[in-house]
């Protein structure tokens, strides 16, 4: 029986995807291993508070994770194993009651999120052996000791990262069928449902950590010049879509503001960055902030204004933000390898790390690259003018802008957990070196050869 | 009337960019120059290694002799050496080998340094300015420039100036010989026939000197004379009658090379390393030894067998055994990356902004094998555009990406199997042409992306 090359080419994907995921199960141990870290605790008790009422949006921890912990923790269950490795406490994972669902949860979603990122990122890629070179990257990329060994630890960086690519994924295809809408290739019904299944996983990822509500922000303000094309504006679920997303920020930021979880972390930044100079105090005091002498009156501005001051403060001083950024470069370029145990060092563990070492390069040039890629694929969008390039460009556009942002906004809004609240934003910038130098090398690949008449 | 204002406005842009295009880019290599001189203070400055006064010892050997091709040290540093000795001779007096020290002023060294410096500059602008010449947009033209004369201007690369062993010259003569390389590749594929003799001339010369600084360097002349071969291949340029001129140079190069090198005993000190940290601490691996010949270590005859059969023994053996050579390549070939960063000297003078430098230097050559891998995808990409021949210069390009890969990863794996010391520093020339060509290769993908599509031609 002779396969046509569209079939062979779907057979290797479909051999890619197997030995990814066997791979992904068969190399980290039980999936329903966990470790708790200091924050677990307030996972849990968060997840205590009344279903879709605004405490569950302004609580200690946001909905998402609580909708998570509420789903698998019963009234009964036992208090998750800590690690703690600035103490030196770090422990084994263990299979426990609760507990374990969730972190069968974190690990289900995370082959299922890269796993679709692969699948639609070769989809969209011209090139059958840029096919299988991206979709393998991806899924090396997903499933190296440096992202896989998250998912077992109960915070919210491993729903970040697994509902991220989740998105990107779904917002990858949407984005594709919405610039070829007009033409009628896809199934437009396919695609309208498609739509607001991206537009549920979004907004479920956005309220994982305060600052992934940003991201709607973003994709508002990408999206609604595109309103100003007639044969965009005819996408049905487009405009309702952009609605529900403009209401969901405002919800997201009010509930944030009224939270108190931003104020511990207002508090760490004040105390390193601003009371100990001067010259920053005075110009925070400028912006309204009490004489820190104040005790009683100082406390209570923390606790109510003291983030949009400080907002006002960073927007006014760039060369702070430079110096500081240049300061805690070090941060920037970290492993990020989880901290809280120790993977049982099962055979070809070390050439994992090796592998993962490469994707995940520790170095600041991904930034520059990062820049370089992005802002090439826009100049092509306008120079080539083809929907293909176009759509890449937007995506590239949204992806880079939201990384930056969310980078800074972790980078100042914090300087407890650092590292860890930044690992989000650092891997988007290294997935999309990948992702983007294999778009590159596809739409060169493609070029049309000068005509002659 | 507006259409003609938007027409003036376009045509004053167009030359501006035109003489944008012819002085942007020199002017960024100069005054990078004139800041890479004051940033590292006074060039006279240097410091000693180790390996320093094997190289002033070798340089004394007669100029007419077999030695100075055989002996410690090769032909060029030997000469350099020699040629630039003062009267009094030189003088070490700060040995950063020990312990990480400070450059000082050390008599007859100074010369040295400042032909380092001079060489360093030279090589890098060259090269910067000789690809810009073959990138088209201008904005990548731009900002590749600044990327090479950062990569080559940084600590990482330009510390290595003041350091008296052979990093500096390597690097600097290979930027210098690259430079020329490309200039003849697009010049030989714009015109076949066109007259290369200048470049080729100049390329001879920077080549010769280079391969005979280090014994690994050898190795490039086999992937050059490849290359050159593969072109004579074609009728193309098989007319041109420099090109196999240009072949039979490499070769020359490459029999004196293999020939001087193989009489010399400056790789015993590599090979005694290899013998006492890898083979001879296994019995397994000590009983295999034995068959071939090797006599017992402990036994007078040893030292003999050593300076005449250790070599050959080796190569038998790693044949007999080639698991040995493969795990240690794989071992060894990610630690190559990292610690790049030389220690035998801190510098003082302008700390702040040698700290930016630093870390603009950190971004541009990252120490892991991320830029392996970006290479082969790259490279690839590029491969399968000269196939497809559907941009200008993606042959060409193509072409010396294939050297530089080659060239780079011939020399890594003798250098991870020829010693078990100091192996950051001797991959250093490979992992830098790594790190170099990431950038290169994404500025020509960019480029090339960046091309406006081809209008139709009506003949």
């Amino acid at each position: 029986m002779r396969l046509s090359k569209r079939t062979l080419l779907n057979l290797t994907m479909a051999i890619i995807l197997a030995m990814g995921i066997w791979f992904r199960v068969s190399r980290y141990g039980d999936l329903r291993l966990s470790v708790g870290m200091p924050d677990t605790h307030t996972f849990v008790e968060s997840a205590n508070t009344p279903f879709l009422s605004i405490k569950d949006f302004s609580s200690r921890r946001l909905f998402t994770t609580n909708l998570l912990y509420r789903l698998s923790l019963g009234k009964e269950c036992p208090p998750p194993i800590v690690s703690i490795p600035f103490e030196g406490n770090e422990t084994d994972r263990g299979v426990l009651a609760c507990f374990s669902s969730i972190a069968l949860i974190q690990n289900l979603l995370s082959m299922v999120g890269w796993s679709v990122l692969a699948l639609t990122t070769a989809r969209w890629i011209k090139s059958p052996i840029y096919k299988i070179l991206s979709a393998i990257t991806i899924l090396s990329f997903g499933f190296s000791p440096q992202i896989a060994e998250w998912d077992s630890v109960l915070s919210s960086e491993a729903l970040s990262i697994s509902l991220l690519v989740f998105t990107l994924a779904l917002f990858q295809e949407v984005a594709f069928r919405i610039a070829y809408y007009k033409d009628g290739l896809y199934n437009n019904k396919v695609t309208n449902i498609l739509f607001f299944f991206w537009a549920l996983v979004f907004l479920l990822w956005c309220f994982i950590r305060d600052v992934q509500i940003y991201a709607i922000a973003i994709t508002l303000m990408l999206a609604v010049p595109l309103l100003y094309f007639h044969e965009i504006r005819q996408i049905k679920p487009l405009t309702p879509t952009l609605i529900i997303l403009g209401l969901a920020f405002l919800l997201g930021t009010k509930t944030a503001q009224a939270s108190d979880r931003w104020q511990l972390s207002m508090m760490h930044v004040m105390n390193y960055h601003i009371l100990p100079y001067p010259s920053r105090v005075e110009s925070m005091i400028n912006y309204g902030m009490p004489n820190p002498e104040s005790v009683e009156v100082y406390n209570i501005w923390l606790n109510s204004k003291a983030n949009k001051d400080y907002g006002m403060f960073l927007v006014t001083h760039p060369g702070f933000i430079i110096s500081t950024i240049f300061d805690l470069s070090g941060y920037l370029n970290s492993d990020f390898l989880q901290p809280y145990f120790s993977l049982e060092k099962k055979q070809l563990y070390d050439q994992m790390l090796v592998m993962g070492e490469m994707l995940h390069p520790q170095t600041n040039g991904i930034y520059l690259l990062s820049f370089l890629l992005a802002t090439s694929l826009m100049v092509s969008a306008i120079t080539q003018k083809d929907k293909t390039t176009m759509t890449w460009a937007w995506l590239a556009a949204w992806i880079f802008i939201y990384a930056s942002i969310s980078l800074l906004l972790s980078l100042f809004g914090d300087i407890d957990g650092t590292r860890r609240h930044i690992y989000p934003s650092v891997e988007l910038f290294r997935l999309s070196n990948w992702i983007f130098l294999f778009v590159h090398l596809d739409l060169i690949n493609h070029r049309l050869p000068s005509q002659t008449l | 009337m507006l259409k003609n204002m938007a027409e003036t406005i376009r045509d004053k842009a167009n030359k501006f960019s035109k003489v944008f295009n012819r002085f942007a880019v020199p002017s960024i290599i100069i005054i990078a120059s004139v800041i890479r001189i004051w940033v590292y203070d006074d060039p006279k400055l240097s410091v000693a290694g180790n390996d320093t006064i094997s190289y002033v010892e070798a340089s004394h050997v007669p100029l007419f002799s077999s030695e100075i091709m055989t002996g410690r040290r090769l032909l060029s540093t030997n000469l350099i050496y020699k040629a630039l000795e003062p009267k009094d001779g030189y003088e070490i007096l700060a040995n950063g080998s020990i312990e990480t020290t400070h450059r000082i002023f050390q008599p007859g060294f100074d010369r040295i340094v400042i032909l380092q410096l001079i060489l360093s500059v030279i090589g890098w602008g060259l090269l910067a300015f000789f690809i810009s010449e073959q990138i088209k947009n201008s904005y990548i033209k731009v900002i590749s420039t600044v990327t090479i004369i950062l990569f080559a201007f940084t600590p990482q690369m330009a510390d290595w100036d003041s350091i008296l062993m052979s990093e500096s010259l390597t690097f600097s003569l290979f930027a210098l010989q690259l430079a020329f390389l490309i200039k003849l590749g697009f010049t030989i594929y714009k015109d076949p026939n066109s007259n290369i003799f200048p470049y080729l001339a100049a390329w001879a010369i920077t080549y010769f000197v280079w391969t005979f600084l280090r014994d690994t360097n050898l190795f490039a002349s086999f992937v050059t004379g490849g290359m050159v071969g593969i072109l004579l291949f074609s009728i193309r340029y098989r007319k041109n009658k420099y090109l196999p001129r240009m072949l039979a140079l490499v070769t020359t190069i490459l029999i004196i090379g293999l020939i001087t090198s193989g009489n010399s005993t400056r790789s015993l000190v590599q090979i005694v390393n290899i013998y006492n940290d890898d083979l001879l601490v296994s019995p397994a691996r000590v009983a295999t030894l034995t068959e071939l010949g090797m006599p017992d270590p402990a036994s007078a005859e040893y030292r003999a067998w050593f300076q005449e059969k250790s070599t050959t023994t080796l190569i038998k053996f790693m044949l007999i055994h080639p698991g040995y050579p493969a795990t240690k390549i794989i071992n060894d070939f990610p630690l190559a990356f990292t610690e790049i960063k030389q220690t035998y000297f801190n510098i003082r003078e302008h700390a702040s902004t040698r700290k930016f430098l630093v870390a603009i230097g950190d971004t541009l050559h990252p120490e892991n094998m991320t830029p392996f891998l970006l290479n082969i995808f790259l490279l690839y990409g590029l491969f399968l555009l000269a196939v497809k021949n559907t941009s200008e210069t993606s042959r060409p390009w193509a072409w010396i990406g294939v050297w530089l890969f080659l060239t780079a990863t011939t020399a890594l794996i003798p250098t991870i199997l020829g010693d078990t010391w100091a192996l950051n520093r001797h991959a250093l020339f490979s992992t830098m042409i790594y790190r170099m060509s990431m950038w290169l290769f994404a500025f020509i993908v960019m480029d090339i992306a960046l091309e406006p599509p081809p209008k139709p031609q009506i003949i």
